[in-house]
């Protein structure tokens, strides 16, 4: 094509370089932001895992023999695939009712999962530990009609940290399953129907596979913010459910060992980009399977 | 294979939607294995009665009776009907086996008879290559094709069709709809089509319903609906049709009417002025076909309406010649000529007699 008619190829060429030439200046500011504040801190941090006192494997050896550590760690992935979980179930049915509501409707339920987006998470952590303080209503309640003796400790505790972390994450679970939804046709529904399956049939064998590219992205946006999730853990978890992030705190600021801090952040790294491969392998797979009449 | 095609009775269906109502009571026979097609502008109740055989819009009122039993009140999945829609419905995340194979699958049939009539199905649509592909890496006619096979799969007595061909380009809709006769005879389910297109209606049905405005306007073979519509609606929705409002009949008894149309011309015409009332405005309707066209100062035979006029636009398309003659009426003559044997072409401009047999102009009603 080139040699047949290189003199149209070649002012075709000329015009769309100065259009990605432009393209290319804009993305230089917030690029270089990205690279100094972002990049370079987190190359600090993965330096310093290794340098920190002495250079060697010495912080990554303390992490993974040192039963507290490694325990941490561990509880955090479990944690984060229990909210991931827990997310999911509840926010499947808001997201199909939503999905498939009048335009109304929609809007409502909409406005009331992302309003709470815009109270802070530090503010709703509080109101949690109202909910689940000792002389709290929970408490009041469960003494009151006499399921409970004594006041229930829920704080620190795991329960108060799992249901504080699922209504936080919720709408980030909600929005990538109804996004996806509404773009389920309607009509695959009444077809299944007419070809003889009952309404759970179609649910089972027709919205639910299709609905799995918004369940992958969903359960891999929660997964991977619950992995570093700090301020509700450390205000509702405390010692007794004692995430990664918040050890990371306490190591560089109470302990002052930075080193360590470092080194459990680089593992926390490399496991959110590990989930975030799989991720993009599972979701190619999926769509690959569906990419139909885009 | 289907033994043999169901027998649909629509007795008295009507939807209602609040205030407006989508169908009014409509009564249709449609006889076991007939191709039987319903055709209508947009909003003409042709989707509502669809919906309404296919069990998404149960209807207000009437029963809906397949071999004499009545199926109004059931859901879709307990009506055993099969169904192409307009953009196939293929699911997406199943390969055209899967596709197939689904109904059947949902009837619990052993694996191995599943996989033996998903076979011959491909094969009656020549897609056996194509058994493991997803809908998305097929063309528009194949899957179109594997739409029609899942359809008839599971040998279902009745086969809905809506707009199947909707969204294939004319070259493809053609090849269609000889495959779809095909498929028809093989299968001999009784086939119900629902179409805006009328060509492809009178191409492939055995009758044909025209709906307008939430009725059915009349119901017929395909020649019959063309030769003898019942109204200027369907006389103008079913091809071409020359259409002159009428002031005044005079009868002259068996069937011969002489009418003055709005523009003062009169007009000998097929007809009876019986059903000819003031309050019911009719006209006379003369397809492009009827009507010759010749030098203004050739004479034709007895038994012609005749006019004088100039050729306003003179189109040749594979052919035909098409004409469009002022005859001082408020809309130009549609003419129709077949261009084998003449030589010449008349030129815009040029002075021409239009003439049409009595018997081919048709006194009906305006709706």
């Amino acid at each position: 094509m080139a040699q047949m008619n290189p003199r149209q190829d070649g002012a075709r060429k000329s015009s769309s370089w100065s259009a990605a030439d432009f393209n290319r200046l804009l993305a230089i500011p917030p690029g270089a932001v990205l690279a100094l504040f972002f990049l370079v801190p987190i190359f600090g941090v993965i330096w310093r895992s290794f340098s920190d006192p002495a250079i060697g494997l010495l912080n990554y050896r303390r992490l993974f023999t040192d039963g507290p550590y490694l325990q941490s760690l561990w509880l955090t992935i479990t944690t984060a695939l229990m909210v991931t979980v827990l997310c999911l179930v509840t926010a499947y049915p808001v997201a199909y009712v939503m999905a498939r509501a009048r335009t109304s409707i929609q809007q409502l339920i909409g406005a009331l999962v992302v309003i709470p987006l815009w109270t802070s998470v530090v503010i709703r952590s509080y109101a949690w530990m109202v909910v689940f303080q000792r002389r709290g209503i929970l408490n009041q309640a469960l003494t009151s009609t006499g399921l409970v003796d004594t006041p229930v400790n829920f704080i620190p505790g795991s329960i108060a940290v799992y249901v504080g972390m699922v209504h936080i994450m919720l709408p980030f679970m909600i929005l990538p399953l109804v996004a996806n939804m509404r773009s389920i046709d309607g009509r695959l529904l009444a077809a299944a129907g007419v070809l003889g399956a009952t309404p759970a049939q179609a649910f089972l064998r027709i919205f639910l596979p299709l609905s799995l590219p918004g369940v992958l992205a969903g359960s891999a946006l929660v997964f991977m913010m619950s992995l570093g999730f700090y301020i509700t853990p450390a205000l509702l978890g405390g010692p007794r459910h004692m995430m990664a992030a918040v050890l990371i705190e306490e190591q560089a600021n109470r302990q002052l060992d930075w080193g360590l801090a470092s080194a459990l952040a680089t593992v926390l790294l490399v496991l959110t980009v590990a989930v975030y491969s799989v991720y993009v392998r599972l979701s190619n797979r999926v769509e690959g399977g569906l990419a139909h009449g885009r | 294979m289907a033994k043999h095609g169901a027998h649909i009775s629509l007795i008295d269906v009507e939807k209602v939607y609040g205030a407006v109502t989508a169908l009014h009571p409509t009564n249709l026979d449609i006889l076991p294995g007939e191709f039987f097609s319903i055709i209508g502008p947009s909003g003409s109740g042709k989707t509502t009665l669809l919906g309404a055989i296919a069990g998404f819009t149960p209807p207000s009122n009437g029963r809906i009776e397949v071999d004499k039993i009545d199926i109004a009140g059931l859901p879709p999945y307990r009506r055993n009907i099969g169904m192409v829609f307009q953009n196939y419905a293929l699911f997406p995340h199943l390969s055209v086996f899967e596709n197939i194979a689904f109904p059947l699958k949902l009837r619990k049939l052993p694996k191995k008879v599943i996989a033996e009539r998903v076979a011959a199905m491909l094969a009656t649509v020549r897609l056996t290559q194509m058994a493991d592909r997803k809908p998305s890496q097929l063309s528009g006619g194949q899957q179109q094709r594997v739409a029609l096979a899942r359809a008839a799969v599971y040998d279902p007595r009745m086969l809905l069709m809506d707009e199947p061909l909707g969204a294939l380009d004319k070259n493809l809709r053609e090849e269609m709809q000889n495959e779809i006769k095909a498929f028809h005879r093989k299968i001999s389910a009784t086939v119900l089509y629902v179409t805006h297109d009328q060509d492809e209606a009178t191409a492939m049905s055995d009758r044909i319903a025209i709906m307008n405005a939430g009725r059915v306007a009349q119901c017929g073979a395909p020649r019959e609906l063309y030769e003898h519509p019942c109204s200027a609606f369907v006389a103008s929705f079913l091809g071409g049709a020359n259409l002159f409002k009428v002031t005044a009949v005079e009868d002259r008894g068996s069937g011969a009417v002489t009418c003055r149309t709005a523009d003062n011309h009169v007009y000998n015409a097929v007809g009876t002025s019986l059903s000819v009332t003031p309050d019911k405005p009719h006209v006379l309707c003369v397809r492009p076909e009827a009507v010759d066209i010749a030098d203004n100062d050739n004479v034709s035979a007895d038994g012609f309406n005749r006019a004088k006029g100039s050729v306003v636009d003179a189109v040749y398309t594979a052919g035909t010649f098409r004409y469009q003659v002022d005859i001082g009426a408020s809309e130009p003559v549609s003419v129709r000529r077949a261009a084998t044997h003449r030589t010449v072409m008349f030129q815009p401009g040029q002075e021409v007699l239009v003439s049409w047999p009595a018997s081919s102009t048709l006194l009906i009603p305006e709706t």
